[in-house]
């Protein structure tokens, strides 16, 4: 992906509820995002097209993905820490 | 440099309840109608409000909308605008009728009417006892909102300029509205919307305070718009707060965890709030268990290393209730905090929730310039940004999702009839969008101040003197250190100055517009000697209606400050003269 698409991507992490900046945002800040690669932006692009509601069940825990991988990377985004 | 022009009938700057609302109103009519908006639409804040929203169907009791205007004027402490709540209240069975007609999935009772469920203030018989009023789809209700007028919108082929952020104002020499600019973020081009009317709704603003419920985007973009066309902001001091935000997150946690036994502690372990409400205790008013937070730390009582924050006890709950009555508090905590409620304390403070001020505008949705209320010709505003005035000086649950599309509605009733008397669009003035240019070129000097570091004081400075505990002193101090905040702010710089996409750039000119709201927030709050509602003054415990009862107006320029009358006469119903507002 090119650099304005991942700046799209950042910045559609911005969503309605405090709850779900609070996660993007630490995985951004904590530099964790800036390390994914290219399937893993997809996946991303992917998460980022879910319902608000629907992305907090999963960051919660209450929700898993069928996807292996796209579960993988919401485990990351959770368990991301800032240093 | 001559800016690229688009033009339509409306702009409908924001796409959240108020801003969707209106717009559908527009294009159904015909108006051609653009909105913008920086997020997509279904993702503005209004999808956070889960609680619900209130009209006085009546279907689990008897209820009327003269009781909900009489609750709503309470709430408000007497300063909101009899006027507008009457109409607010009147239409709110319309309204919300005309949601679930739009595919608006209320929860329902098993006779097919809509549930209503009880909620704080929301009273029978003029303040007797507890009614049910509030319409809900789940816990999930600004979500289905936006969602049903978002459909409804495309239907009505309302254009989208969806991660478009608007600049400020266009107005004229006569001091009409005649459009504004807007950054396109995908190209980094920056467009004159040329309209015949501007209408905001830009939503909230609670992101001056370091400790907020709001989600990042509330920036308050349409007050700083206002205030830098020469438009003033109206009783910009009223801030509700809620007194249990996850500290360091926000995360709000509901009333219901001291309503189960939860209870609050300072750093001595003492149960402090016995000392403030001996009855009550941790169940007293929001206000009340704020300010009793805000004085324990204050006075050196608070937790933790920088003694900011006090404690809420759940852990003797058990893991059960924790689990049940906090959907999402316990994961929360513990990713972010690393701190598991059912077995430790967790740390919390007084948080901002609401902005109760914003663009003036009578309930016709006009925005209104001065103590004689002059019409802006071509501008209009709804919901969080704006001030018809209904919530006056506190907001009562669940009625911004009905300020939203009430006003948003009426507001775009008067577009409608403003655009019919203008067959051609006004010109532009002939520097339109110089203005902005030069805004943003200021943020790409090499050297200045960092965006990150302002904004961090400027939320800091917020929370220790203006939130729930409030002096002349304490605001004293803070206008003085407000007033240096703001000046550092006019120097910010941007690193990264590539056109497009650039979020470095959209963050500082969003920080531009939340400063402006900071200011005027703290001047007006330093200068209301009174208690009314959600500004509670440690020197001045009583609301004070012969000195008091009447709106603030903030002027940028100059950081002015002038008052106007509060509306006393209702549309068709007597006036509720001032009672004393307890509960
Ligand atoms: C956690 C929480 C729960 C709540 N629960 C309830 C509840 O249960 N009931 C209730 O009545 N109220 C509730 N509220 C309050 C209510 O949700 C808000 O007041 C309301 O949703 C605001 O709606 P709005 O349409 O004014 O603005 P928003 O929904 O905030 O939308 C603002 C829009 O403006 C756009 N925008 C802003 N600036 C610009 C710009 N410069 N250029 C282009 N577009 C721009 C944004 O992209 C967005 O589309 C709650 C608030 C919070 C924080």
């Amino acid at each position: 992906m090119d650099y304005v698409a991942v700046e799209k991507l950042k910045w559609r992490s911005r969503r309605s509820m405090l709850e779900l900046d609070l996660y993007f945002d630490r995985f951004i800040q904590c530099g964790d995002f800036a390390l994914l690669n290219e399937d893993e932006l997809k996946l991303y692009q992917m998460l980022l097209e879910l319902d608000d509601g629907d992305l907090l069940l999963l960051f919660q825990g209450k929700q898993q993905l069928a996807d292996e991988h796209a579960q993988q990377l919401v485990d990351k985004i959770i368990s991301s820490k800032l240093s | 440099m001559s800016l690229p022009i688009l033009k339509f009938d409306a702009v409908v700057v924001g796409g959240g309840g108020a801003g969707l609302r209106a717009a559908l109103q527009l294009s159904e009519a015909g108006v051609k109608t653009v909105v913008l908006s920086k997020v997509f639409p279904t993702r503005s804040h209004t999808a956070a409000a889960q609680g619900g929203i209130s009209a006085s169907f009546g279907n689990s009791e008897e209820d009327n909308w003269h009781w909900h205007m009489y609750d709503t004027v309470k709430g408000a402490d007497w300063l909101g605008d009899q006027d507008s709540i009457e109409f607010m209240c009147k239409q709110a069975t319309d309204a919300v009728a005309e949601l679930e007609h739009y595919g608006m999935p209320f929860d329902r009772l098993d006779n097919g009417k809509i549930y209503q469920r009880p909620f704080g203030g929301h009273m029978a018989e003029f303040g007797k006892k507890p009614v049910r009023r509030a319409c809900a789809v789940a816990d999930r209700t600004g979500h289905a909102m936006l969602h049903a007028l978002y459909q409804r919108n495309v239907k009505a082929q309302t254009h989208f300029f969806v991660e478009w952020m608007a600049l400020d104002l266009i107005r004229d020499k006569d001091g009409d509205v005649v459009g504004v600019t807007a950054l396109e973020m995908e190209t980094g081009q920056v467009y004159i919307i040329h309209a015949k009317a501007v209408l905001f709704a830009t939503g909230g603003s609670g992101r001056i305070y370091q400790a907020s419920t709001n989600a990042f985007i509330n920036t308050g973009d349409g007050v700083g718009m206002a205030l830098r066309a020469g438009l003033p902001v109206e009783d910009i001091e009223f801030w509700q707060f809620h007194p249990t935000g996850l500290a360091g997150a926000g995360v709000l946690i509901t009333e219901g965890v001291r309503g189960e036994g939860g209870y609050l502690l300072n750093a001595n372990g003492e149960r402090f709030m016995e000392r403030y409400a001996p009855t009550a205790k941790d169940l007293a008013s929001r206000d009340v268990v704020s300010r009793a937070m805000q004085v324990e730390i204050n006075e050196g009582r608070g937790c933790g290393a920088n003694k900011d924050h006090v404690l809420l006890k759940l852990d003797h709950l058990g893991a059960e209730v924790i689990d049940q009555r906090l959907p999402g508090i316990r994961e929360i905590s513990i990713q972010f905090l690393g701190i598991d409620p059912v077995k430790q304390p967790i740390p919390v403070v007084p948080t901002c929730h609401y902005m109760m001020g914003g663009i003036p505008t009578n309930y016709r949705g006009e925005v209104i310039d001065g103590i004689d209320e002059k019409i802006v010709k071509g501008f209009y505003a709804a919901g969080e940004c704006a001030c018809a005035s209904v919530h006056g000086a506190n907001r009562l649950g669940t009625n911004s999702l009905l300020d939203l599309v009430v006003f948003g509605k009426s507001a775009g009733n008067s577009v409608i009839e403003f655009v019919k008397t203008l067959p051609e669009h006004k010109e532009l003035p002939e520097n339109a969008g110089q203005y902005s240019l030069e805004r943003m070129a200021k943020l790409e000097v090499e050297q200045g101040e960092n965006i990150a570091d302002v904004r961090r004081d400027m939320q800091v400075c917020m929370q220790q003197h203006a939130s729930v505990f409030r002096t002349q002193k304490v605001l004293d101090e803070g206008v003085a250190r407000m007033r240096e905040i703001y000046e550092r702010a006019k120097k910010v710089v941007i690193k990264d100055k590539s056109k497009v996409f650039n979020t470095a750039r959209v963050e500082a000119l969003e920080f531009l517009n939340t400063v402006e709201v900071a200011l005027a927030t703290m001047i007006a709050a330093a200068a209301r000697t009174e208690s009314r509602g959600a500004h509670a003054r440690e020197d001045y415990p009583d609301r004070n209606d012969e000195k008091w009862m009447k709106h603030t107006l903030y002027y940028r320029d100059g950081q002015r400050l002038e008052y106007k009358e509060v509306h006393t006469k209702p549309l068709s119903v007597d006036y509720i003269p001032p009672a004393k507002r307890v509960y």
